[in-house]
């Protein structure tokens, strides 16, 4: 006679398995208790918004061109150091060294001015990629609903955003600027270069912060208002390329009214860095205000299309 | 927690819209429905319990904070979930979580942890590491649901949850909701359009039309079945019985038929000691007279949410079961 077939139930096996832990999926442990302070809410949007850009190959692609410019200029400075130590005490090669110092890198004002002006076209192309990643994506995927339905207010997230985009700009410009002026400081025969050159810090600093914020601002502006990749590059062109050339043009035709130039963002950008570094300029020399309200301006106008995209946010809808 | 949602004199107009009004409102913890079609203020309500929209007058109180003035604290312990999809582009399901978690105020390596568990909570362990917008609907439901009980809130709004899914996941996703409620303790605010599934997981149910609140109630009060009382449909003059109907003590109740045609259907509540006889009787006896009206149906008068709501919104009629 043929045996009933036994029935095994692994429910009932499963506690008596010899060191077997039996998870119930329904039990949740409790939520933390130690919480971040609300402050500081807007940490998690840049955190992220950072992350999203920086695991983007394109990333890699402009901070490779960024670093090519900051090697060629490091590598300067260490190779005239070297040929200058060389030659010390040395009447022969002199002329030429001091020729290809001022002609590469000199040290003063200008030459970090025009370090961060030239890595200002590559955080230019980055920003034009990434803004859609960053910001508008957000509108396009209606993640604002999802930020705006948790404990984060309106100005926290534009202050993440602006963290993100701003640690971008900075990676590009003020750091490598940094780094340079630290790296030609110990190459000299003093320390003196650190104590003589504070300005040339203060304009690093401030310039490079200025380029930062500033080019960050205008991102989210734009961002918010156009949100999809092409459109945000061919508005950053307008404002970036063919706005300087008409102004030029105009500045030209007009026998060299300034005025004009006021609508260059890039021209604006410059007379701030000459500010800075305490060079001398001509441009607006008499009338610093118009510089500083144009400059303000634009930023104002990003501000405002920003707010006024993220206000009209529906978290119900 | 002694109340869910308390409305006082609560009030939103747009310009000279009204967009919301209710006198007064208390909902009790438990599993709430809030029904009605659109452009009744259901998202205006919600807006403003979550203290994202500012009302006009009146007050609102959720969880026992003031909603317009205590927002960050009532959305500190609110769980919402959208209608409509909002993610975030690039990151997956695991990350999307745990981004709730921070913006609620865990750290980091809390939220990662807390996430973790949700996920298996909700089924979707092999779907974490999986970039979310590239999920089928139904594992972006699940992670929509995710985030919203990430910060294991005491109260998750649920907005249209079932939206997109198909039967078996419908089903699914409502036996979820039931559990949430029986075996985590949440309180649910579920606002839907779809009245079988409110019915199914609903204790209460808030019905608004025209940004009105036309009643609120337990769902069992609403829908109970009356003993004596009949649904008829009425064919010819209803006049002549009608006067028929109520000499014989019978009363008579006309269900509001839409867009202003005349009614054909009614409930007849008969006399405690009278049986459906008494009614073939007096119609009967009507039919005979010049002006016939006949009786062309005759069901038991058992109500369900959806015939309720239709009669609700139907009669616009103000109104709570519970008084």
């Amino acid at each position: 006679m043929a045996e009933e077939p036994l029935e095994i139930n692994e429910v009932d096996l499963l506690p008596n398995a010899m060191g077997a832990t039996v998870v119930d999926r329904w039990t949740l442990s409790s939520a933390p208790d130690e919480l971040r302070a609300p402050a500081l809410a807007w940490w998690p949007v840049a955190r992220i918004g950072l992350g999203l850009v920086v695991k983007r190959r394109i990333f890699k692609v402009f901070m490779g061109l960024g670093l090519i410019n900051f090697l060629f200029f490091s590598a300067m400075i260490y190779f005239l150091a070297g040929l200058a130590a060389q030659l010390k005490g040395q009447r022969f090669g002199q002329g030429p060294l001091e020729f290809a110092r001022n002609f590469i890198f000199t040290g003063t004002g200008e030459s970090y001015r025009d370090f961060i002006s030239g890595q200002n076209v590559v955080v230019m192309l980055l920003l034009a990629i990434s803004g859609a990643v960053l910001v508008g994506n957000d509108f396009r995927f209606r993640s604002l609903t999802f930020y705006f339905s948790k404990p984060l207010e309106r100005w926290q997230y534009f202050f993440g955003k602006l963290v993100a985009t701003s640690l971008l700009v900075t990676l590009l410009t003020l750091l490598p600027c940094l780094a340079l002026f630290v790296e030609y400081g110990l190459f000299g025969d003093t320390f003196d270069y650190f104590i003589e050159s504070r300005r040339i810090l203060f304009g690093i600093v401030a310039y490079g912060l200025l380029v930062s914020v500033g080019m960050s601002i205008l991102l989210l502006g734009v961002a918010a208002l156009l949100q999809r990749t092409i459109s945000i590059v061919m508005v950053w062109g307008l404002i970036f390329i063919f706005l300087p050339i008409v102004t030029e043009v105009i500045h030209e035709a007009s026998r060299g009214s300034h005025y004009w130039k006021l609508l260059d963002f890039w021209s604006l950008l410059q007379w701030c860095s000459n500010a800075f570094f305490g060079i001398e300029s001509d441009l607006y020399s008499a009338e610093p205000w118009y510089p500083i309200g144009a400059l303000a301006a634009w930023l104002g106008a990003a501000l405002w299309a920003f707010w006024r995209k993220t206000r009209a946010v529906e978290v119900v809808s | 927690m002694s109340e869910l949602i308390r409305l006082e004199k609560l009030k939103r107009l747009y310009g000279a819209h009204l967009a919301f009004e209710a006198d007064e409102v208390v909902l009790q913890p438990g599993v709430v429905g809030l029904l009605g079609p659109n452009g009744a203020g259901k998202s205006t309500l919600l807006n403003m319990l979550m203290g994202l929209l500012a009302p006009s007058a009146g007050r609102a109180w959720m969880l026992g904070f003031d909603a317009a003035r205590e927002s960050r604290k009532v959305r500190s312990r609110v769980g919402y979930m959208p209608e409509n999809d909002s993610f975030v582009a690039g990151l997956s399901v695991l990350q999307f979580v745990s981004l709730a978690g921070e913006l609620c105020g865990q750290k980091a390596v809390d939220a990662r942890r807390r996430a973790h568990e949700v996920l298996s909570l909700l089924g979707l362990e092999e779907a974490r590491y999986r970039l979310i917008e590239e999920q089928p609907t139904g594992i972006r439901q699940r992670a929509k649901l995710a985030q919203a009980l990430i910060n294991n809130p005491d109260l998750v709004i649920l907005d249209e949850p079932t939206n997109g899914l198909d039967p078996a996941g419908r089903s699914a996703m409502l036996e979820l909701i039931s559990r949430l409620h029986r075996e985590q303790g949440k309180s649910i605010l579920l606002s839907s359009h779809l009245l079988g599934d409110v019915e199914r997981v609903c204790d209460s149910v808030v019905i608004l039309d025209r940004g009105r609140v036309l009643a609120h109630g337990e769902v069992s009060e609403l829908t109970s079945s009356h003993p004596n009382s009949y649904r008829i449909q009425v064919a010819g003059s209803v006049e002549a019985c009608g006067k028929l109907l109520r000499e014989r003590g019978i009363e008579l109740e006309a269900i509001p038929a839409r867009a202003g045609a005349p009614p054909r259907d009614y409930i007849v509540t008969l006399p405690p000691w009278a049986d459906t006889k008494l009614l073939f009787e007096v119609f009967s006896a009507a039919g005979g007279t010049e002006t016939a009206c006949l009786l062309s149906g005759l069901q038991p008068h058992e109500e369900n949410l959806e015939t309720v709501f239709e009669r609700i919104v139907a009669g616009g009629s103000g109104g709570s079961a519970d008084g």
